[in-house]
C-alpha cells in the first residue's frame, strides 16, 4: 500500500474526528505486482533468499494525497487492514509482510497549490511507525523550509529507523527515465462485465464502515462501536450473540470487558476461546431472568471461556441457581444477625455502613447464590425492624 | 471475469483430416483420393520433372502405413542428406542424437499394429529460440550457450504428441534480431540456392533446412518477417499465423505483442498441416486465442478436381506501396507474373493503396526494440544461461550481459530503452503505437473490400553474406514488406512464385499473401491452388541436386 501524505507547511493541525473524517481513496490506482522473494541477512557472510512467496499476487493500492498528518495516514492504513480482513483476501499482518505500507510525504506553504518535492519512506512495520515516521518527516521538511533550505528536500527514498525514531536516506530516487513503464503485452486487457462487477458487489460482506454505522444505530457508544467493529471475528461474534436475542449493551459489555481481558491474557483470538455466542446469549439471559447472579455469571463465563460447556450444564453441575426464595434468604439473614451481635449493636448505634458487612456475610453463607436485590430488601427490613 | 467467451475444445488430434484410420491395420488408404503423391517417399528428393510440390507429410504417412519404408529408413535418408549438406549450409546449431531411436520405436509400434500419430515419423527442425526439453535452446546467443530448458514449448509439445520427431535446433539471428542469420553468435548459415548468399532471417536455419531437405518441415518465429523473408530467400513456403493462433509458450520473447511461431514446408499443404498441429488455445499463453482451430487441410483439394477457374470471384488487392522504388525489378516482374497467374485462375486483381504502409518500418523498429529492452532484461546471468565472474552483483549483471549479448541485440536494447524513457516515450513509443492503430485500420479497410492482399515477400532476393552486415538501416529496410503484417497481427503466407537471376540456378522469389485475422484457411486454399497450378518452376535448390548426384 502506498499512501501519499500532503502536509500544509507550518503545521496546520486539522481538528477532525478520526472516523468522521476518514475517507478511503480506493479510486486511487491499483497496481498488481508479483512478489519475488525476500532476503534474510544472517549477519554472517551469508544471505538467504526466501522464494516461498514467489508468484503470490500482490495488490498495490495508491491513495490520493488526501491525508494531512501521521495519525490520519495510520488510520487510513488501519482501515485498509480492516477491509482486507473483512473481505478475507489477506490476513493483513504487517509484521509478516502481508500488508506493507510506504508513504510519500510532501509539504507546501499555506496557499501554494502545487505539491512540494515528495519523499518516500519505507520500512514501516506498524501503524504507529507509520504515524511517527510521517510526523517526523513533516517536521524535518518544515525545518528545512524554515531555514530557507527547501531545496535540500530531495526526491528520494528514506528509511524509518525505529531505534533512533528518525528517517534516513536510503537511496536517492533514480530519474523517472529509469522506470520505462509501458503496457505489458503479455497480459491482454481484462474487460470486466457489468454483471461480473455487480455479482462481486452483491457478494461483498458488510464492510467496516457500514458495520460501524449499524452498531451506532443500535445505541452503542462510539467507543463500543470502534472496539466491536475493529476485528471482523469479534464483530461476527457480537452479531451472532445479539441475533440470539441477547441485550445489545450487555453483550457489548461482556465482550469488551471480561472476554477481551481473557483473550488478551491468554493471547487468544475470539475464534480460539471455547465460549460460543449461543452460550454468551444464554448467560446474559440467565442473569437477566435472575436464574443466576451477575457474580455467578462471571464465574460461569470464565469456565465457558476456558473449558467450554453450556451455561445450563455448569449451573446444574455446580448447583449455582440463585436463591430467590425470600423465606430462605430471611433464614440466612436471621442467622447472620444473631451470630454477629456486636456489629448489630454498632449498626443500631448509627454505624449504618455495616449493612454491607451483613450483606457480605449472607452472600458468603449462600455461596454467592442469594439474589442480591432480595437480600438487600430483606436485610434492610430486618435491620429497620430492630431499630 | 474476462469477457472472452469460453469455448470447449475437442480433444486435440489431427485424425480428422486424415481420411484413413490411424491404425496401421488399415489398408484403405490407397482406395481414397488423397492429396499425397502416388510416389512413396524415398531417400531421393522429388524427381526432376516440374511437377508441383506434394505434401511430404502425407507421403510419409502413406509410406509408413503401407509399409513401403520404415520410419528408420526415412530418418536415415534425411540424416544422410543433413550430414552431406550441413558443412555447406550450417543451418543447425544442434542435431538430436535421438532421431534414430525415436524412429525405431515408431517402427516397433507399426510392427505391433499400434496407433501412430498423424505426424508420425515427420522430422521437424525447430528454431533455436523455441524451447525443447533435453536439447540446447540458445536463441543463437552466447548468453544462453549451454542452456537446456526443462520443458518443451507448447508448439513442440503438440507436434511431438502427434508423433513428429525433433531433428534438431536451427540457426537464427540472436534472439530473432536480424534478417540474414548472420547475427547468430555461433555460425553463419548459407542459402542452399547459392552458398555465398544469406538464407534470410531471422529463421534462416529453419528455411534453409527445409529447402535443402534436411528435415520435412520446421518451426520458425516471425516478429517482423522472420519466417516469411527467409522462406522467400530459400524458395520454401513460410506461414505466419494470426497473432494468438499459436501459443507462444516456450518461445523466447523478443517483442511479445508481435511474436508468433510460424511454419516452413516445401509445400503449402505441409505448412498447413503443421499449423493445424500446433494451433489452439493454451492456458500458458494468455494471448493465445480461444477460437476453434479449423481443419486447415480440408483446403488442399487435389488439382484434378479443380475446374479451369478455381479462384473465380476471389478479389485480390495488390498493395501499391510494395512496388514502389526500392524494389528490385526482377522481384517486381516475378510478382507481376504471379498476378497474371492469379488472374488466369479466375481472381479479380486490383491495386490497393495502404497510405500508412511506409510508416510501418519505423513504428515496428521502435515497438519491437522497446519490448525487447524489457523482455531481454531477464538475461541477467542469474536466472538463465551464462554468468560472468564478478566481485559484486551489479558487475555480475553488467558483465554477463556485456559478454553474453551480441552487437545487434545491444543496439536494439539501447534503442528500445531510449524509446521508452520518460522524456521520449510520447515521441517514440506512444507515437509508434498510434501508427500501429492506423496500420491496423488501413488493413481492415482493405480487407473489407478484398479477400486477400498480395505483395512481394521482400524487396530483393537473397543477397550476399556480409553485404548488409555493416549497414543496419539497409538491412532494416528489407523488412518493409513484412513488418506491417505483424503490427496488424494478421496471417500471411509466403510461397515461391518465380526466380530472379543469381547463383548457379537463379534465386527464388516469394509472393506474400495477407489475409483477415484467423482466416488462414483462405490463404492456404489460395496458396495451394496457386502452387499446384504454377507452371515451369521447380524450387529444388542446386545444392541438394548436387548431393543427390553424389
Amino acid at each position: 500500500m502506498t499512501m501519499t501524505v500532503i502536509s500544509i507547511f507550518a503545521f496546520q493541525v486539522l481538528p477532525r474526528g478520526l472516523f468522521t473524517s476518514l475517507r478511503l481513496s480506493f479510486q486511487g490506482v491499483v497496481h498488481r505486482i508479483g512478489r519475488t522473494g525476500r532476503a534474510y541477512n544472517t549477519g554472517a557472510s551469508v544471505s538467504l533468499v526466501d522464494l516461498n512467496r514467489a508468484g503470490v499476487p500482490l495488490l498495490e493500492i495508491v491513495s490520493e494525497p488526501d491525508m494531512r498528518n501521521g495519525i490520519e495516514a495510520a488510520e487510513y492504513a488501519a482501515e485498509v487492514q480492516r477491509v482486507v480482513r473483512y473481505l478475507g483476501v489477506s490476513n493483513g499482518n504487517m509484521q509478516e509482510g502481508s500488508l506493507r505500507c510506504d508513504v510519500n510525504v510532501s509539504i507546501r506553504p499555506i496557499g501554494q497549490l502545487e505539491f512540494g518535492t515528495k519523499v518516500e519512506i519505507k520500512n514501516l512495520n506498524s501503524f504507529s511507525s507509520v504515524s511517527r515516521a510521517i510526523d517526523f518527516e513533516i517536521e524535518r521538511q518544515a525545518l528545512l523550509h524554515s531555514q530557507g533550505q527547501g531545496d535540500q528536500i530531495f526526491q528520494e527514498t528514506r528509511l524509518w529507523e525505529e531505534g533512533s525514531q528518525k528517517t534516513v536516506t536510503m537511496r536517492k530516487k533514480e530519474g523517472l527515465s529509469d522506470y520505462r513503464y509501458f503496457p505489458e503485452p503479455d497480459l491482454p486487457e481484462v474487460i470486466l462485465t457489468k454483471e461480473y462487477i455487480d455479482s462481486i458487489h452483491g457478494s461483498l460482506p458488510e464492510l467496516p464502515e457500514v458495520k460501524r454505522r449499524r452498531f451506532e444505530k443500535m445505541g452503542l457508544s462510539m467507543q463500543d462501536v470502534l472496539f466491536l467493529a475493529n476485528d471482523i471475528n469479534v464483530a461476527q461474534f457480537f452479531d451472532a450473540t445479539i441475533e440470539l436475542g441477547a441485550d445489545v449493551k450487555l453483550a457489548a459489555n461482556w465482550i469488551m470487558s471480561d472476554i477481551a481481558a481473557y483473550m488478551k491474557n491468554e493471547k487468544l483470538s475470539i475464534d480460539e476461546v471455547k465460549l460460543t455466542p449461543e452460550e454468551l446469549a444464554e448467560l446474559i439471559a440467565s442473569i437477566k431472568s435472575g436464574t443466576i447472579s451477575g457474580k455467578i455469571g462471571k464465574e460461569i463465563l470464565f469456565e465457558l471461556l476456558a473449558k467450554g460447556g453450556t451455561v445450563k450444564g455448569i449451573i446444574k453441575e455446580k448447583d449455582l441457581v440463585q436463591i430467590v426464595d425470600p423465606s430462605e434468604i430471611e433464614k440466612m439473614v436471621d442467622k447472620v444477625l444473631s451470630e454477629n451481635p456486636k456489629q448489630l449493636e454498632q449498626y443500631l448505634g448509627g454505624k449504618t455502613k455495616l449493612e454491607g458487612f451483613f450483606a457480605g456475610q449472607v452472600m458468603k453463607i449462600s455461596k454467592g447464590k442469594a439474589n442480591p436485590g432480595l437480600l438487600n430488601k430483606i436485610l434492610l427490613e430486618k435491620l429497620n425492624a430492630k431499630s | 471475469m474476462v469477457s472472452t467467451t469460453l469455448h470447449h475444445h475437442p480433444p486435440r488430434s489431427l485424425s480428422r483430416f486424415l481420411s484413413s484410420s490411424t491404425t496401421t491395420k488399415s489398408r484403405s488408404f490407397h482406395s481414397k483420393p488423397t492429396l499425397c503423391s502416388s510416389q512413396p517417399i524415398t531417400d531421393q528428393p522429388p524427381s526432376s520433372t516440374s511437377s508441383p510440390p506434394q505434401s511430404q507429410i502425407l507421403s510419409i504417412r502413406h509410406s509408413l502405413l503401407s509399409r513401403h519404408v520404415t520410419a528408420t529408413q526415412l530418418a536415415e535418408s534425411y540424416l544422410t542428406r543433413l550430414k552431406l549438406t550441413e558443412p555447406h549450409l550450417k543451418s543447425f546449431l544442434h542435431v538430436s542424437h535421438q532421431v534414430l531411436n525415436e524412429a525405431q520405436s515408431l517402427d516397433h509400434q507399426i510392427e505391433r499394429n499400434e496407433n501412430i500419430g498423424p505426424l508420425a515419423g515427420v522430422l521437424v527442425g525447430v528454431k533455436d529460440n523455441i524451447c525443447t526439453m533435453d536439447m540446447p535452446s540458445t536463441a543463437g546467443s552466447k548468453v544462453l550457450e549451454n542452456y537446456r530448458p526443462p520443458f518443451d514449448a507448447t508448439a513442440v509439445k503438440r507436434f511431438k504428441e502427434l508423433g513428429a520427431i525433433v531433428v534438431g535446433k536451427t540457426n537464427l539471428d540472436e534472439f530473432g534480431m536480424g534478417s540474414t542469420t548472420e547475427a547468430s553468435a555461433f555460425q553463419v548459415t548459407a542459402n542452399p540456392w547459392d552458398v555465398s548468399r544469406v538464407p534470410g532471417g531471422s529463421s534462416g536455419g529453419s528455411a534453409a533446412a527445409v529447402s535443402a531437405g534436411q528435415c520435412v518441415v520446421s518451426l520458425g518465429s516471425d516478429t517482423g518477417g522472420s519466417v516469411r523473408q527467409p522462406a522467400s530467400f530459400c524458395g520454401v513456403v513460410g506461414l505466419k499465423p494470426t497473432y494468438g493462433r499459436v501459443s507462444r509458450y516456450g518461445l523466447m520473447a523478443y517483442a511479445s505483442s508481435l511474436d508468433v511461431i510460424g511454419c516452413f514446408g516445401s509445400s503449402v499443404a505441409d505448412a498447413g498441416i503443421l499449423l493445424t498441429a500446433i494451433s489452439g488455445y493454451d492456458r500458458l499463453d494468455a494471448t493465445s486465442s480461444k477460437r476453434e482451430v479449423p481443419d486447415y487441410t480440408s483446403q488442399f483439394i487435389s488439382t484434378e478436381l479443380l475446374d479451369s477457374k478455381p479462384l473465380k470471384g476471389l478479389k485480390i488487392g495488390l498493395i501499391r506501396e510494395t512496388l514502389d522504388n526500392g524494389v528490385d525489378i526482377g522481384i517486381k516482374s516475378a510478382v507481376l507474373g504471379a498476378v497474371s497467374h492469379l488472374e488466369e485462375l479466375g481472381c479479380t486483381l486490383s491495386e490497393v493503396s495502404l497510405p500508412s504502409f511506409s510508416l510501418g518500418l519505423p513504428a515496428y523498429y521502435i515497438l519491437a526494440s522497446s519490448e525487447s529492452s524489457s523482455n531481454l532484461s531477464r538475461y541477467d546471468g542469474v536466472r538463465y544461461g551464462n554468468q560472468a565472474t564478478a566481485d559484486e552483483l551489479n558487475a555480475l549483471y553488467g558483465d554477463s550481459r556485456a559478454t553474453g549479448f551480441g552487437p545487434e541485440v545491444k543496439m536494439r536494447i539501447l534503442m528500445g530503452t531510449y524509446g521508452l524513457s520518460a522524456g521520449y516515450y510520447d515521441a517514440y513509443y506512444k507515437r509508434a503505437q498510434q501508427v500501429r492503430t492506423l496500420i491496423k485500420k488501413s488493413f481492415k479497410t482493405a480487407l473489407d473490400e478484398y479477400d486477400i492482399l498480395i505483395s512481394p515477400a521482400a524487396p530483393s532476393a537473397a543477397y550476399k553474406i556480409g553485404e548488409k552486415k555493416n549497414d543496419p538501416l539497409a538491412m532494416y529496410a528489407g523488412d518493409i514488406m513484412t513488418v506491417n503484417v505483424n503490427l496488424a497481427g494478421l496471417p500471411a503466407l509466403v510461397l515461391p512464385c518465380g526466380f530472379v537471376e543469381g547463383g548457379a540456378a537463379g534465386l527464388p522469389v516469394g509472393l506474400q499473401m495477407i489475409g483477415t485475422a484467423f482466416d488462414e484457411e483462405k490463404l492456404l486454399r489460395v496458396g495451394h491452388i496457386f502452387e499446384q497450378t504454377l507452371q515451369g518452376c521447380r524450387f529444388i535448390p542446386p545444392l541438394i541436386a548436387d548431393c543427390n548426384a553424389q
